[in-house]
């Protein structure tokens, strides 16, 4: 059987102000009709405080769209999903200079590289067991290699 | 012994030692953990559910096994507890909403299966934003976790209670999720080790999603070493995760790979984001020119390395969360907004009025600029930068608007779809710990486990631990 650590709370604990950050304002670039329509078409139903906070949440995201590179050759590839790279095999350490730059930026009309065939997940070695006479001790010996010494800044 | 001579503080590697010795009973090291979540989660939150009676049951049959001599690999009877988006059957996964207070998968994440069938025993499930983002919450059925350097301060997040639990000693490892940075932050604020692998590299099926094209399971623990051993464990092609990609392991596997030093390695520290695009605190800058003395001593070259600004890589990312993220939760959202937290909505409810048009200018710049990331592997074997801008900052003082209205360190790593992790290599004046990210080329994993634990090694940062 599971067992809570502790009792569902729903209040916050005492010593720290319950969401202190006062109601907020859209900023000058959203303006209130503008989130609201943009609120209604995303079929959302929301109270004053939780439009208010989507409009500073949609300026920041605004304001990184803004930033994004949009003059893109129309054969460039969409890249709807990301696809983390194959593997390729490993240098030798410290000949990072030496080994085969990895694959560029996906030109205008290349495809995305084929995945290669599955094979199962390798499964850490077994170690040998100990001798089978001895038993477990309850307690763990103290330490035989003295700690470090801690970095102090 | 790279952990501490008390049961609850060993790391993994040293627990498995004592374990494969017979000096260490795995149902002795469980009942400690147990004690101590008792004494301790009142405090630290870290927790959402405790499986005590299964983790003893569970115990039982491994020290049996231990007894046989029939150990099933160095997570053998060592204790984890689970990030709670990861599915646990029979055991309640809550993802830390409201919205699934009552969700009892029928059947394990792929992560968690495989941890199970390597001998390691579950405590219980732990502490997240709300569905990997929304968070620190107070309006939620069960509070945020707190930092055990600082209870006042924040964890880092989203996997909050994984950063928290292992770094006050209440569990010797975790599983967290990584979409804009959710293992690193929590691994920096907390002082442990957090490795996000390389996208594809370890299963996401069973783990709740928050944005499919970006989510990345991984470990997170004491040491970078631990980290690797339980990557072990994980790592390996899914045929039913759709984004998992056929790997090879490094010869040895990954907790071999990770001791084998940093000695020649050419290191790009990448400063432009913690000098320019987003200056990071007195104490951080002092670390990293720490930092790179340090990696020098330890046999490596360095040389700075440029690349695209830290805003691009965050503008990326982020709106392809907000857009991902939203279109999960659309059916919740549109029919009952309340039921999320305050934080949640203000991160993920923006998503569903932006523009089509931007999500797929962002997915297009993704590409790019991941090729221009990964573009300096040429150079370099591995990237460090900072962390995090600061040590950990207080939990009253986290903006609702984190990760939109400035961009993080972490964003980098997600876009370009490379491992990255955060290890803890000082501390500030205040005592709180300092985290240093390295970056790495894809399926460069173990090389960034082995820059890890080296700089571990180094900086002797492993000794100290929360005074709770």
């Amino acid at each position: 059987m599971n067992r809570q650590a502790r009792p569902a709370r729903s209040e916050a604990p005492a010593c720290e102000p319950p969401q202190a950050e006062p109601a907020r304002r859209p900023p000058p670039g959203v303006t209130r009709d503008e989130v609201d329509l943009l609120i209604r078409r995303a079929g959302l139903t929301l109270n004053a405080g939780q439009k208010a906070d989507l409009a500073v949440a949609f300026q920041h995201l605004v304001t990184l769209a803004a930033k994004l590179p949009r003059a893109r050759p129309f054969t460039d590839e969409p890249a709807f999903v990301f696809h983390p790279p194959a593997q390729e095999p490993a240098p030798p350490e410290g000949q990072a200079a030496t080994r085969k730059p990895p694959a560029k930026a996906a030109k205008p009309g290349a495809k995305a590289a084929p995945k290669r065939a599955a094979k199962p997940a390798a499964k850490p070695a077994k170690p040998a067991g100990a001798a089978p006479k001895a038993r477990p001790k309850a307690r763990a010996k103290a330490a035989r290699t003295a700690a470090r010494p801690t970095r102090r800044r | 012994m790279r952990g501490s001579d008390v049961l609850h503080h060993l790391s993994i590697a040293d627990a498995a030692g004592m374990i494969r010795a017979r000096r260490l009973s795995p149902v002795e090291l469980a009942r400690t953990l147990l004690e101590r979540i008792e004494r301790l989660n009142p405090r630290l939150d870290a927790y959402l559910t405790v499986t005590a009676e299964r983790a003893i049951s569970a115990a039982r049959a491994a020290e049996k096994a231990q007894m046989q001599g029939a150990l099933t690999g160095p997570l053998h009877g060592i204790p984890l507890a689970y990030k709670d988006i990861y599915d646990t059957a029979g055991v309640r996964t809550t993802a830390h909403s409201r919205i699934l207070e009552a969700n009892v998968p029928a059947r394990d994440a792929e992560a968690v299966r495989r941890l199970g069938e390597a001998g390691a025993v579950m405590l219980g499930k732990l502490a997240t934003h709300e569905f990997a983002i929304g968070g620190p919450a107070f309006d939620l059925p069960w509070p945020p976790a707190r930092n055990p350097w600082d209870t006042e301060r924040f964890t880092g997040g989203s996997s909050s209670g994984s950063g928290a639990a292992v770094a006050a000693g209440l569990a010797l490892g975790s599983l967290g999720s990584d979409t804009g940075g959710s293992i690193r932050f929590p691994a920096a604020y907390c002082g442990i080790a957090g490795l996000k692998p390389t996208a594809g590299l370890v299963s996401r099926r069973g783990v709740i999603p928050l944005s499919p094209s970006l989510d990345t399971a991984g470990p997170m623990a004491w040491t970078a070493e631990d980290c690797a051993i339980l990557l072990d464990a994980i790592a390996g092609y899914d045929p039913l995760d759709p984004a998992s990609v056929p790997s090879t392991p490094p010869p040895g596997g990954y907790a071999a790979a990770a001791r084998r030093g940093a000695k020649g390695l050419k290191v790009g520290i990448i400063r432009r984001f913690y000098e320019t695009d987003l200056p990071a605190s007195a104490e951080v800058i002092e670390q990293m020119e720490d930092a790179e003395r340090l990696l020098k001593e330890l046999g490596c070259s360095v040389a700075t390395a440029d690349c695209p600004s830290l805003i691009a890589f965050n503008g990326a990312n982020r709106l392809i969360i907000s857009a991902e993220a939203f279109a999960i939760h659309e059916a919740e959202l549109t029919t009952r907004p309340e039921a999320y937290s305050r934080a949640f909505r203000v991160r993920v409810m923006a998503g569903g009025v932006m523009r089509a048009a931007d999500y797929i200018q962002a997915q297009r710049h993704r590409r790019s600029l991941a090729a221009e990331l990964n573009g300096l592997f040429e150079r370099f074997d591995v990237l460090v930068t900072a962390a995090t801008p600061g040590p950990a900052p207080r939990l009253a003082d986290v903006s609702l608007d984190e990760g939109l209205a400035r961009p993080t360190y972490a964003a980098p790593a997600n876009v370009s779809g490379g491992p990255a992790m955060s290890v803890c290599a000082g501390f500030a004046p205040n005592g709180l710990p300092l985290g240093l990210q390295i970056i790495g080329r894809p399926f460069g994993d173990a090389t960034v486990l082995a820059v890890g634990h080296a700089v571990e090694e180094a900086s002797g940062s492993r000794s100290r631990r929360p005074a709770l």
